[in-house]
């Protein structure tokens, strides 16, 4: 029986997750390969359309990571992104998809070792609960 | 061609024993009843209420797959040669009278292969209407609750067994295949099945007398009646989605990084993109227009080009309007125009 | 509800030199139908009512894009008179508050409310019924006349399920209050708290089988008064980020991004779920999220024309528990 390997969506922000996704590979710490990473600018240009539509293109999970509160490049996006986070998952476990499938951090540039871990952490989770297809978009 | 008993309790073995057949009939869902295809024929609902879902799905799907691809540009066409034949069971009427409809538009000049494949093997089984809702008008435009227009064969419930007319080769074929099930009817049973039909049309309220419409129509494009008229339309696509006659659709491309498909979707012409130009230019800018256009297309142009309005009296249109649009109000109110 | 105080604060709306016409409410065209009326003369005034029966969310024609004719001398009017519920008045307030309409172009005729009936209700109670139907309220029940027949059924039997746990039946903002003030409900999720409590796997079921239903028709968007985008992002072609084909997947994409686009927005006057004709529980989806905004941000949406979304807003101290 082969394993289930989790498909995980990451939108890192370019400032600091992304930078600090970079120092994981500079600095040769081992993390699981489940991740494909998105970057985008700041977590406040998230759009929820792009959770959803993660989710129904074969992701069984998605991680949005930025800046720590307080240090977002553009002052404020994150702390947006937090709030809007939240409803998401709440919103999305309304309709029953377990909110492990949605994960937020914060990862700053120099925290190398802690995207290994939250990537780690988030992939060992959704491999427990299994992969998620039952709203697949059907041209994918 | 032929009239015969059915026991209400061997529906289900008739509805079984066609399983080489695709089943298509009502099937109640909560509050609502939908019209689909079932694998267990005890799921058949014959309690027709809140019907959002037409028989004219098992012919014109709202979503069609045509064809799908992958990035080596092979292409998987959905081949409609292969579809097993169906039977769509449970139609009143009126949405029969739609097939009739629907068939000149898609069998024109160039004929529409996935309409025609699945119509060619559709066998339309009737059920007839003995409680028209508060909006049926199908009398007025031709139509009646018990007509055998468009079916193939067409059941009537009477008390505790339906009675079955044969209407055509088609409907015969799947009787001789299930002939055991059948008794025949006697002229007590027809005796009973006309009383029906005459209590059932007595029973529809909602008239209007269409003659004129057409040149009326013809006379009044430019009428500032439109604009009154639209006011309440919210612009959604109800009436559109629900009418057993409509036929708009569109074509659109679903691609992805790796392959894709292609689909053959319903449109509505309420909605404001319908008409919307490359350019930016939209001919129909506002939903005055867009209600002109509906009414125009299925009271004037399909009558100049089929000879008959492209409407069957099921008064879905009026009945799931959210804003009370009403389409018997809006004739009422053209006809009265100077 | 006096009708005729109710008539007469109409006659002097349209009366005024700066108002073009008023929306409010008319006798529809069979049974229980109620239709939007589009008032300009004193005799138009003559077909407004005010019953249980007026469901309808008027706030919506305020910002679709018809400009409807008016006479020669109303032609330099620039405002439009309306009446307006307690969650009317909460979405004209949200409307203004996000620049969807200024002020000063509003001439409101705020009219306390005692709730709606639920058309499907009626019509369920009362199928086949094309002859016009009456509706008054007495002592917590309805009185139905139909042709010459009269009966009478108890209040929460028809009552809209959104009303039965109004909490702000009085409007937020008027020029001209109608009627005498109606105690609130209190506030009630109870259904959505026990929603929470069920397995993901049956909450995911349900939802999967309502998305199959829906026909992708729009009623709900259309018929929403806080949808007023002049093209919606779920509608655009380019970039199409929800296809037109109605499986379940799209659909549970436009469903779940209008809810998202509603966030601390919805006015819980429950007529996207009223207009939906299959029938899809959509405010299940939306109360849970006015629960959530409530409860998370402490936000209450159209209370008033000045407070900004709490979507574009946060603070510092915002729980952040669920972050790794």
């Amino acid at each position: 029986m082969s394993k289930f390997e989790p498909n995980i969506v990451a939108f890192l922000c370019n400032w600091c997750s992304y930078a600090g996704a970079d120092l994981t590979g500079t600095s040769r710490i081992h993390y699981p390969p489940n991740v494909k990473v998105i970057r985008v600018m700041c977590t406040g240009r998230m759009n929820p359309l792009f959770v959803i539509q993660a989710l129904r293109q074969g992701a069984d999970g998605v991680l949005i990571s930025g800046c720590h509160p307080g240090e977002c490049h553009y002052l404020k996006g994150n702390y947006l992104a937090r709030r809007r986070f939240l409803l998401m998952r709440k919103l999305l476990e309304h309709i029953g998809i377990n909110p492990l499938r949605l994960r937020m951090s914060w990862v700053s540039a120099s925290e190398g070792k802690k995207f290994a871990d939250v990537i780690t952490t988030v992939t060992e989770d959704i491999k427990r609960i299994g992969p998620q297809q039952s709203f697949k978009r059907e041209a994918v | 061609m032929g009239t015969l008993i059915l026991q209400k309790d061997k529906l289900k073995d008739f509805l079984s024993s066609l399983d080489e057949y695709t089943l298509w009939a009502p099937v109640q869902k909560d509050t609502i009843t939908l019209f689909e295809v079932i694998k267990d024929p005890k799921n058949v609902s014959l309690d027709l209420k809140h019907q959002a879902k037409i028989p004219k799905e098992a012919v014109f799907p709202q979503t069609e797959l045509l064809f799908s691809f992958d990035k080596d540009g092979i292409i998987k066409k959905t081949d409609s040669r292969e579809m097993k034949e169906s039977i769509v069971f449970g139609i009143r009427p009126c949405d029969a009278r739609s097939f009739l409809i629907l068939d000149p538009v898609f069998e024109g000049a160039i004929p529409d292969p996935y309409y025609l494949s699945r119509r060619n093997k559709a066998i339309l089984v009737g059920l007839t209407c003995t409680e028209p809702f508060s909006n049926c008008f199908c009398t007025s435009l031709g139509g009646n609750p018990f007509s055998q227009k468009g079916l193939d064969l067409i059941f009537t419930e009477l008390n505790g067994k339906f009675y079955v007319e044969v209407v055509t080769e088609k409907g015969k074929k799947i009787i001789d295949k299930t002939s055991s099930l059948f008794t025949a009817a006697s002229t007590e049973d027809t005796k009973q099945r006309e009383e029906l039909a005459q209590a059932s049309e007595s029973k529809i309220k909602r008239q209007i007398n269409l003659n004129g419409i057409p040149e009326k129509l013809a006379m009044i494009f430019e009428h500032p009646f439109w604009k009154q008229i639209a006011t309440k339309c919210i612009g959604c696509g109800i009436c559109t989605y629900t009418c057993p006659t409509c036929y708009c659709f569109d074509i659109q491309d679903e691609p992805t990084l790796r392959k894709g498909r292609r689909v053959r979707i319903w449109d509505s012409c309420m909605f404001g993109e319908y008409t919307l130009h490359a350019s930016g230019h939209n001919p129909r800018p506002t939903r005055a227009e867009r209600l002109k256009n509906r009414i125009y297309h299925k009271f004037k142009f399909n009558v100049d080009n089929f000879g008959v309005p492209g409407c069957v009296g099921c008064g879905r249109c009026i009945s799931l309007c959210p804003f009370n649009v009403d389409l018997i109000e809006s004739l009422s109110a053209i006809k009265s125009i100077e | 509800m006096n009708i005729q105080k109710l008539r007469d604060e109409a006659i002097r709306a349209i009366g005024r030199k700066d108002v073009k016409y008023l929306i409010g409410y008319q006798r529809g065209s069979y049974g229980f139908r109620v239709s939007p009326a589009f008032i300009q003369t004193k005799e138009d005034v003559d077909r407004l009512i005010f019953s249980p029966l007026c469901h309808l969310s008027l706030t919506k024609y305020l910002t679709l894009e018809e400009i409807i004719p008016v006479s020669e001398e109303k032609q330099k009017a620039s405002k439009i008179a309306i009446f307006a519920r307690g969650c009317d008045s909460r979405a004209l307030n949200q409307v203004i508050a996000e620049k969807g309409i200024p002020r000063d172009k509003l001439f409101i005729i705020g009219i306390p409310c005692e709730g709606v009936i639920d058309r499907k209700k009626i019509e369920a109670r009362f199928p086949h019924v094309t002859d016009p139907a009456d509706v008054i309220e007495e002592n917590g029940k309805y009185i139905i006349t139909i042709g010459d027949q009269s009966h009478e059924i108890q209040k929460e039997e028809l009552l809209a399920d959104t009303c039965k746990v109004c909490q702000y039946p009085n409007p937020f903002i008027y020029d001209k209050l109608v009627g005498d003030k109606v105690a609130p409900r209190p506030a009630n999720y109870d259904d959505i708290k026990s929603w929470e409590e069920k397995p993901l796997e049956e909450k995911l079921d349900f939802w999967l089988d309502q998305f199959d239903r829906c026909i992708r028709c729009y009623a709900c968007k259309n018929a929403c008064p806080l949808c007023y985008s002049l093209v919606c992002i779920l509608d655009r072609l380019n970039p199409q980020w929800v296809k037109r084909s109605n499986d379940t997947s799209e659909n549970l994409m436009f469903h779940i991004s209008r809810a998202f686009h509603l966030a601390g927005r919805c006015i819980s006057c429950g007529e996207c779920e009223r207009a939906c004709p299959m029938d899809i529980p959509l405010m299940k989806l939306n109360r849970k999220l006015e629960k959530d905004v409530k409860d998370l941000f402490s936000y209450e949406s159209g209370k008033d024309s000045e407070s900004k979304s709490p979507m574009t807003t946060f603070h510092v101290e915002d729980r952040e528990d669920f972050i790794l």
